[in-house]
């Protein structure tokens, strides 16, 4: 099979024209109890989230063959938001924007917290946002938990977009619809930032 | 140019001399207590007692004296505000008194400077983990970028914690780390990464109620906490690099001259072929070289600091700083 990407845990190979298979890999730095509980629970977790999202109607990948460290799911074709973003102007950002807040809007309705919202985990695929990589993710009806899944984004977009993340950010919350999940947010935040 | 750094934010009072990038002295005094935690009102009269020793040490182990000094450069966010400070009066009072230009630069941004300098990368992630400061820090659209933080407290203050529940004072880093050497069983801890965040709150209370069971040899617990500390550390790391697009990674902070942190750093790299190189224990933890050197960086870039604007701000975030010299 051929290697396709390298993300921070797993590797992603090219099965077939449709079919990818990740590969969570042995991390050699931590021991082998803690790596093997970890690539297990992760994967395990990670089919629990897709087919969940799936059959609640968000853009995932479907998934298929299972196994203990690894599956296969669909190979979707299409552009890294990271790799997207900054040529957008600032119609085709809310746009866009757009559908990644009613993603995550639909994910949380569902009580399905991602667990690491980057723009390295959307791909963006015949004009519709996909969600990936969902192995830190969890189910939870919390709005702290709801909470810290926005922080992720808001964070990862403030660090990788700096020029556009306001904007960004904002369509985001334009488009959820949990306001209480939004107020906490501003608790989330003080708490993280009043280092001294 | 001789520059004067003096690094006063915490438990640490620096003072270093550098001739360009030549390190030329670096001296500093150390808040500890036998048990117990750090009490600001202490840490500043410690600093009280030691800035004029540790200043006088600095320039004489240089070969100068005050009056080769172009340029004092001082930390001036972020940190306790007492001890802030009297690092920026010092600092004042040096300048005015003998002429010379004064800078202020920002504490963890002077941490990345001289990791850049003593390892020679161009563009690395830096895991900055000390006490109160625990983040994920790489060069982005300009400025200095905070990938991933603690949501918490610092992973640091975590260690300090978890020692004195176990009876050790501070700072307990290295006799944990001796302790951990001892240990044979891994305990299963609570594993809180989100994203490229973590958090420690509910690993503290699982250990406090290991700890009051009696259950639990100590050893066993110090070697299971690095374990789960660090993995958690290392793999926040491993996906900046990977969110970045970054090979290279360097470790600061007072935790970051762990030996198994860094070990597991360099495993880390070289499995995704990414490059790690550790920093000296000295220039990892706090030091006023990195404070020269960075404030070296800002006058060459945009000159001395006027005295109005030398004002100290406990507060100041990673990317509000402005990077001029890159
Ligand atoms: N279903 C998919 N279709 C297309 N590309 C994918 C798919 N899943 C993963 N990728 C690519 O592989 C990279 C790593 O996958 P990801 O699931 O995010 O693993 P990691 O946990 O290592 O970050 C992604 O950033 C993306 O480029
Ligand atoms: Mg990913």
């Amino acid at each position: 099979m051929k290697e396709l990407f390298r993300g921070a845990e797993a590797v992603i190979y090219e099965v077939n024209e449709k079919t990818l298979l990740k590969k969570r890999a042995r991390k050699s730095y931590r021991i082998k109890e803690l790596d093997e509980k970890l690539r297990k629970a992760r994967t395990k977790n990670e089919i629990n989230l897709l087919r969940r999202a799936s059959s609640a109607g968000v853009c995932v990948p479907k998934v298929s063959g299972i196994e203990k460290y690894s599956f296969k799911m669909d190979y979707v074709k299409g552009e890294l938001l990271k790799n997207y973003i900054n040529a957008l102007d600032e119609k085709e950002l809310n746009c866009l924007f757009m559908k990644v807040g009613r993603g995550i809007n639909a994910l949380h309705g569902n009580n399905i917290i991602h667990g690491d919202l980057t723009t390295s985990n959307m791909i963006l695929s015949n004009g519709k946002v996909f969600f990936i990589d969902f192995g830190l993710g969890s189910l939870s009806c919390k709005a702290e938990d709801k909470a810290v899944d926005l922080h992720l984004i808001k964070q990862a977009l403030i660090a990788k977009h700096n020029r556009v993340w306001r904007k960004c950010f904002e369509t985001i919350k334009e488009n959820y619809n949990d306001a209480q999940v939004l107020e906490r947010l501003k608790s989330v935040e003080r708490r993280g930032r009043k280092k001294s | 140019m001789i520059v004067l750094g003096l690094e006063s934010t915490a438990h640490t009072f620096g003072a270093s001399i550098m001739d360009n990038n030549k390190i030329i002295s670096s001296e500093n005094a150390m808040f500890t207590t036998e048990e117990g935690g750090m009490i600001p009102k202490l840490i500043i009269e410690h600093h009280l007692e030691n800035f004029d020793k540790v200043i006088r040490t600095a320039l004489k182990n240089a070969g100068k004296s005050m009056k080769d000094v172009e340029l004092v450069s001082f930390s001036q966010s972020p940190g306790i505000g007492s001890v802030l400070q009297l690092g920026a009066v010092i600092a004042r009072s040096l300048a005015l008194k003998n002429k010379i230009p004064i800078i202020g630069v920002n504490h963890c941004v002077a941490h990345l400077e001289i990791a850049r300098l003593l390892t020679g990368f161009e563009d690395p992630v830096m895991l900055y983990v000390s006490g109160a400061n625990t983040q994920i820090i790489a060069f982005q659209e300009g400025k200095y970028r905070v990938f991933g933080e603690t949501l918490d407290m610092g992973a640091g203050n975590f260690i300090d914690h978890f020692g004195r529940l176990i009876g050790l004072g501070f700072p307990a880093g290295k006799k944990i780390e001796e302790s951990a050497l001892k240990g044979k069983n891994f305990v299963e801890l609570p594993y809180n990464v989100k994203g490229m965040d973590v958090n420690f709150g509910g690993l503290y209370t699982n250990l406090k109620q290991k700890i009051e069971s009696k259950q639990y040899n100590i050893n066993d617990l110090c070697y299971s906490v690095q374990e789960t500390v660090f993995a958690e550390l290392v793999e926040i790391s491993e996906r900046a690099l990977a969110h970045c697009s970054k090979k290279e990674l360097v470790v600061a902070g007072g935790v970051g001259c762990n030996k198994r942190l860094q070990e597991m750093c360099r495993i880390m790299c070289k499995e995704r072929g990414a490059k790690f190189k550790p920093l000296p224990a000295e220039y990892a933890a706090d030091n006023a070289a990195m404070i020269a050197w960075t404030g070296l960086l800002k006058y060459d870039s945009s000159g001395a600091d006027k005295m109005e604007d030398t004002i100290i701000n406990q507060r100041t975030r990673t990317e509000e700083v402005e990077v001029a010299w890159r």
